[in-house]
């Protein structure tokens, strides 16, 4: 596989995860997990806390690579790409962070133009130009100046996503981008993901266990339960699953088999 | 018994190990970078902490050799007053700075000063998964946050000894021409006499070890935190230990590597 790879035959879908099976410390942390995300989808992977739903978004990322089966983004198998080639599939993809993960020691602008600057050979007017259009479109145009620190949780997650925005990514993933917010805030944060990934004809997979944020976002819902999905359907069809396990999930109810 | 020895024989072999994959990862990714026709790192991000441990290094590594030197004259110089060899010891002071506890004492001094604040510094950016966000980015973090550091404070530790030497031989200087009657003229020319190229060049190369051993220990050990706050404050003085006990022991070998080669 050279870095660019041959180009995607037109119903390979954008990402799949095939038999992955992740081990920590001899213990299965996914087993045997498939998953196939398709172009221009907004996929909702639900679960419980500790599940490994972030797991799975770092496995995409070639952050983690599984102890068995194989992760493709476009075709390629990243579970045996060189870390050049695991480099230049990550500039296709945008990442939001649970904690917004921004650099504390640089400025909202700075950490929007910081993947510009070191990854493109862009002019410092067409960086800045690009960089006061992403935060135009989060709503954030007048906190360039700011530091991290000098911003909200709800300024933060905004600011996450304009950087995840600026390399116009072909996957967007959403590591509970609206934990810890409030309700109002969350919707706003939901109705961004949707708008932008949207706008940006970009692909998107959003891990939270908020049940109000899922059906908001959501064109397809996966539900991971120990290792495995268990059930992936449109929203609507989900939400009316007879699966003993989402129903005990969406209605939270205390008894049934999730423990 | 036999698997807590196991244990502490296999730290000290993994920390080895992590050493040598930091510096050869850091090393593949900048070059890597460059062969894509990008400069190394911002000059920027090495300026910042070039100013960080070399200037801000200045005042602290000036006074603490300063005193040394002063210490060290007063009492070689007592002790050798006795015998009339007092004019030994601008010949002491200059050689055992240059050669000796110039870069020793300025390695340990920047092992607690900068090793800590890069460790601190990584160690909560890996706890904040900030770390992590410049590698999803496809940024190469050990290129971005690992090489300027690990440079800075390679480059900079032998102008750091090159100012400890100096300060100390000014501290024995004054020490010299109060309490011994030796002018400051005759003291810089004794310590001319004394000193050889062999010393400087010695002093100057352990330095740059020094510096290599520094910048690698406090960023491996900063980027290897787990475990939120309380993992950082481990990770930084495990990290001061780490480099200080280190440092020593390249010292020492180096002294004894040194000694079978001229001796």
């Amino acid at each position: 596989m050279n870095e660019q790879g041959p180009p995607p035959e037109p119903q390979t879908p954008l990402v799949e995860l095939r038999g992955v099976q992740l081990d920590f410390e001899h213990k299965p942390i996914l087993h045997r997990l498939n998953l196939r995300v398709e172009r221009k989808q907004r996929m909702v992977v639900m679960g419980q806390s500790g599940a490994g739903k972030s797991t799975l978004l770092r496995l995409i990322l070639g952050v983690l690579r599984p102890t068995e089966g194989t992760v493709f983004f476009e075709g390629r198998d990243l579970s045996r790409a060189s870390r050049p080639q695991i480099n230049a599939v990550r500039r296709k993809i945008g990442m939001v962070y649970q904690s917004s993960a921004l650099i504390s020691s640089l400025s909202v602008r700075d950490n929007l133009a910081l993947p510009l600057e070191e990854l493109t050979r862009k002019r410092r007017a067409e960086i800045n130009h690009i960089v006061e259009d992403k935060l135009a479109m989060v709503g954030m145009e007048e906190t360039g100046a700011l530091m991290p620190s000098e911003l909200s949780g709800g300024m933060r997650k905004r600011v996450a996503i304009a950087r995840a925005l600026v390399m116009e990514p072909e996957l967007l993933l959403f590591d509970e981008p609206t934990t810890g917010l409030d309700p109002v805030l969350a919707a706003v944060i939901d109705e961004l993901i949707v708008n932008l990934t949207e706008k940006a004809h970009a692909t998107s997979i959003i891990v939270t266990h908020e049940l109000s944020s899922a059906f908001r976002t959501a064109t397809r819902i996966a539900m991971l339960y120990k290792g495995r999905i268990i059930e992936e359907d449109r929203p609507e069809r989900f939400r009316s699953s007879h699966n003993p396990v989402v129903e005990q999930f969406i209605e939270g109810r205390t008894k049934g088999p999730i423990q | 018994m036999s698997a807590s020895l196991w244990q502490s024989v296999a730290a000290p072999i993994r920390t080895l190990g992590g050493l040598v994959h930091l510096a050869v990862d850091t090393v593949f990714e900048t070059v890597d970078h460059m062969f894509r026709g990008h400069a190394p790192f911002r000059a920027s991000l090495f300026f910042t902490q070039a100013d960080r441990a070399g200037i801000g290094s200045v005042p602290l590594v000036a006074m603490i050799s300063f005193f040394m030197g002063l210490t060290m004259a007063l009492l070689t110089g007592y002790q050798l007053r006795k015998f009339g060899t007092q004019n030994m010891v601008p010949g002491l002071v200059g050689i055992g700075f240059t050669r000796e506890l110039g870069p020793l004492m300025t390695g340990i001094m920047v092992a607690a000063r900068i090793g800590a604040a890069y460790t601190a510094e990584l160690g909560t950016m890996t706890a904040s998964e900030e770390v992590e966000a410049v590698d999803a980015m496809g940024i190469g973090p050990l290129r971005f946050l690992v090489a300027p550091r690990v440079l800075a404070v390679f480059l900079l530790l032998p102008c750091l000894s090159v100012v400890a030497d100096l300060a100390a031989m000014a501290g024995g200087a004054i020490v010299c021409q109060r309490q011994f009657d030796i002018s400051i003229q005759y003291y810089t020319q004794l310590v001319l006499e004394n000193l050889v190229v062999r010393d400087i060049v010695a002093g100057e190369i352990k330095s740059f070890l020094f510096g290599l051993v520094i910048g690698l220990i406090s960023c491996y050990r900063g980027l290897a935190v787990t475990g939120g706050s309380a993992g950082v404050g481990e990770a930084t003085t495990s990290s001061v230990v780490t480099s200080i006990t280190v440092v020593i022991a390249t010292d020492t070998f180096f002294n004894i590597a040194m000694v079978l080669i001229y001796e």
